[in-house]
C-alpha cells in the first residue's frame, strides 16, 4: 500500500511540474510578426530619403570586376529607379519587393538595363542591345555568367544612416548610402567625373615605406581591381570624388588601408597618386 | 470502501490531468500572413481579368527565386516585354484553343496552372542555351524575353521556337498524364529511343526524321516524342511541316514512322478530347498574318 501511495504521489507531483515549463519570452512578439515588422521597415527607410541612396555595389564573389557606385532612388512600394557612375544611360525605372526569408529579402523583379547589367551572362553582355553606354562594348566574363551580380540580397541592417544587406549568391556586402538633399543635384556627375579622371590611369605600384608592389589589374576590362605579386585576392575599389573606396580593409607590406585619397601631380609623381591619411601608403599611377 | 479506496487516486491523477496543462495562451486573432500592399499596376490586372479569372491561370511576371532556377544566373523579364508576351499568348495559344472547343472549361481544367517569365535564358558553361522548361505538368518556365521586342514580337518563328512550342507540348504532357495515349504509339519506334543521349545521338533535324523523331528531343522518350509531334504540328502549316520532315538527312522511311504516329496524335486528341488538331492549326496560323497589326503592348 505504501509503494502504491508513493506511486501516486510522485505520479502526480511530476504530472503537476510538466507543464510549468513554459519558457520566458526573449522578444515579446512572435518571429514571424518580428519578421513581418522587419519587412516593413525595409519598405519604410528603403523610401525615406527622398533623394536616393548611393549603393556601393561589387558583384561576384571574387570581386576581380571591382566596385560600381549605382545612384538608387525608391519611388513608391513598387519602383525603384537607378543611375550608375560607370554609365551615362538616362535613369532606368523597374520594381522592387521585399519579403520575408532568411529576413528580410530585397528583389529588383523585373529587368532594370542599369542593375540588372551586372546579373546578364556574357550571352547577353555581348550584345550592344545589353551593354551601357560610356561602359564595355565587348563580352565581359563568362558566357554563362557575366559579372556574376544577383538579383536578391538579404537585408541585415537599415537605418536611415545606411541599409546594409548581402547578396544571396555572392554574400558579398552591399552598403546604401542616403543622398543629402544639398548633393542630390551634382553627386551622380561628381562621381561620373571621378570615374572619367581615374579609369585614365594603369601601370600601378604600391609604394609602402621603402618598397614597392607592382600592381596588375585582376580584370583589364574595368580596371576596379588590383592584384599585388604573391597575393591571389584582387583589392577591389570603386571610385570616388576624392579617390578610391575600397571593398574591405585591405593591407599591403603592414600598412592597413580602407580609402585612398587623391593628391594631385607633384614632383615625381607626374600623374599625381592616391594615399591614405597618414601618407604611409601610396598607390602611384604609372605611364 | 475498497473501491472508493481505488478511486480517490484515479480521480485525484484526473484532476491533475485536467489542470495541468490549461496553460495555453488564447490564439492570435490576428493571422501572420500579411496581405500584400504592393498597388496593383496595369499588368497586375490584366493578367487577372485575363489569365486567372477565365482560365485560372496564374502568371509570374516578375522574378521570384523559388520560382526560378538557382543553377543558372538569369535576369528577370522587363515589364515591357512581359505585357507583350501575355498579349501574345492569349492571342496564339488561350484563344485558339478555346474557339476550337468552344468553351474556356477545358484550358481552366487542364492548361499548365503557373507560368513565369525571365528576361535572359539559362546558358550552360559551353555557350548552349534552354529555350523553356517545365516541372511536372504543372509549371511552365519561359525564357529569353529580353529579346521579344516589336519586330520579333510580329514574327511566328521566334514566338514558336522561344515560347509557345513549349506550351503547347508542356500541356500535351498534361493531357496525356489524365487521359493516356494508345500503347501502340510508343512501339512505332520503342528501340529508337535514347533518353539522355538525344542530344549527341541524333545531332540534327534530318538524321532524327530518319530514325523516325520530328526532332532530336522527341527521341528521349515516347512521353517527349507524343507532345514535340503535337507541338511541332499545330503550330506550323504544313508547308513549314512538311519542310521539317525533308530536312537534309531525312528519309522516307523515316518519315513513313512519324506520320503513322502522327496519325495516333490526332486520334488521341480527337476521341480523347474533342480536339481536331488540323482546326486548332489552321486557327493558329490564320492569325500568324494578323501579328504584324497586333497591338502588343496596350492593356485595359
Amino acid at each position: 500500500m505504501k509503494i502504491k501511495l508513493f506511486i501516486l504521489a510522485i505520479s502526480i507531483l511530476s504530472l503537476s511540474v510538466s507543464c510549468e515549463k513554459k519558457m520566458d519570452k526573449i522578444f515579446d512578439e512572435n518571429p514571424t510578426d518580428r519578421l513581418n515588422a522587419s519587412v516593413a521597415d525595409v519598405y519604410s527607410t528603403l523610401q525615406s530619403n527622398k533623394d536616393g541612396w548611393v549603393v556601393k555595389y561589387f558583384p561576384s564573389s571574387a570581386l576581380e570586376f571591382g566596385g560600381y557606385t549605382l545612384f538608387a532612388k525608391f519611388n513608391n512600394l513598387a519602383d525603384v529607379t537607378f543611375e550608375g557612375d560607370l554609365t551615362t544611360l538616362a535613369p532606368q525605372t523597374s520594381t522592387y519587393i521585399v519579403v520575408p526569408g532568411a529576413g528580410p529579402i530585397l528583389t529588383f523583379d523585373t529587368y532594370n538595363r542599369i542593375f540588372h547589367y551586372f546579373a546578364l551572362p556574357g550571352y547577353f553582355n555581348r550584345n550592344a542591345a545589353y551593354q551601357l553606354p560610356g561602359f564595355l562594348t565587348a563580352q565581359i566574363g563568362a558566357v554563362n555568367e557575366g559579372m556574376k551580380g544577383e538579383n536578391d540580397f538579404l537585408v541585415t541592417k537599415a537605418s536611415g544612416d545606411s541599409i546594409v544587406m548581402e547578396g544571396r549568391k555572392s554574400y558579398n556586402k552591399v552598403v546604401f548610402l542616403p543622398i543629402k538633399s544639398n548633393e542630390a543635384s551634382t553627386i551622380i556627375a561628381s562621381y561620373r567625373a571621378a570615374v572619367a579622371k581615374f579609369h585614365a590611369f594603369s601601370n600601378y605600384r604600391f609604394e609602402a615605406g621603402t618598397e614597392s608592389f607592382p600592381a596588375t589589374f585582376a580584370t583589364a576590362a574595368t580596371k576596379r581591381a588590383l592584384l599585388i605579386a604573391g597575393n591571389a585576392k584582387p583589392y577591389a575599389y570603386r571610385y570616388t570624388p576624392t579617390g578610391l573606396d575600397f571593398y574591405t580593409e585591405y593591407d599591403v607590406n603592414g600598412v592597413k588601408f580602407r580609402e585612398l585619397k587623391y593628391v594631385e601631380p607633384t614632383g615625381a609623381y607626374s600623374k599625381g597618386y592616391f594615399t591614405n591619411d597618414a601618407e604611409t601608403i601610396k598607390l602611384v599611377p604609372g605611364t | 470502501m475498497k473501491v472508493i479506496n481505488k478511486l480517490i487516486p484515479i480521480l485525484i491523477s484526473c484532476g491533475v490531468l485536467f489542470s495541468a496543462c490549461n496553460k495555453e495562451d488564447k490564439l492570435d486573432s490576428k493571422s501572420v500572413f500579411v496581405d500584400s500592399e504592393i498597388p496593383k499596376n496595369a499588368l497586375d490586372n490584366y493578367l487577372y481579368n485575363n489569365y486567372t479569372k477565365p482560365y485560372n491561370v496564374e502568371i509570374l511576371y516578375k522574378y521570384v527565386d523559388k520560382e526560378s532556377n538557382m543553377t543558372y544566373r538569369l535576369v528577370p523579364a522587363p515589364y515591357e516585354s512581359s505585357i507583350r508576351l501575355s498579349k501574345l499568348m492569349l492571342f496564339l495559344v488561350m484563344e485558339p484553343y478555346s474557339e476550337v472547343v468552344g468553351s474556356k472549361q477545358f484550358l481552366r481544367d487542364n492548361f499548365p496552372k503557373v507560368i513565369t517569365y525571365t528576361g535572359s535564358v539559362p546558358v550552360q558553361t559551353n555557350g548552349v542555351i534552354i529555350l523553356g522548361t517545365a516541372e511536372t505538368g504543372t509549371k511552365v518556365s519561359l525564357y529569353n524575353l529580353l529579346e521579344l521586342n516589336e519586330a520579333n514580337g510580329k514574327n511566328p518563328e521566334f514566338l514558336t521556337n522561344g515560347f509557345f512550342k513549349t506550351v503547347h507540348h508542356e500541356f500535351q504532357h498534361i493531357l496525356n498524364q489524365n487521359k493516356p495515349y494508345p500503347s501502340n504509339f510508343k512501339e512505332i519506334t520503342g528501340l529508337g529511343y535514347v533518353d539522355d543521349e538525344w542530344n549527341t545521338t541524333y545531332t540534327s533535324v534530318g538524321a532524327a526524321v530518319a530514325a523516325g523523331f520530328v526532332s532530336p528531343y522527341a527521341s528521349k522518350a515516347d512521353t517527349e516524342d507524343f507532345a514535340e509531334l503535337y507541338s511541332f504540328y499545330v503550330t506550323r502549316g504544313q508547308a513549314e511541316f512538311d519542310a521539317i520532315l525533308n530536312s537534309s538527312g531525312s528519309t522516307a522511311a523515316g518519315r513513313t514512322l512519324i506520320l503513322s504516329k502522327l496519325a495516333i496524335v490526332k486520334s488521341y486528341m480527337k476521341s480523347e478530347w474533342g480536339i481536331d488538331m488540323d482546326m486548332l492549326r489552321a486557327n493558329i496560323i490564320a492569325r500568324y498574318p494578323q501579328l504584324n497589326t497586333f497591338d502588343q503592348t496596350t492593356i485595359n
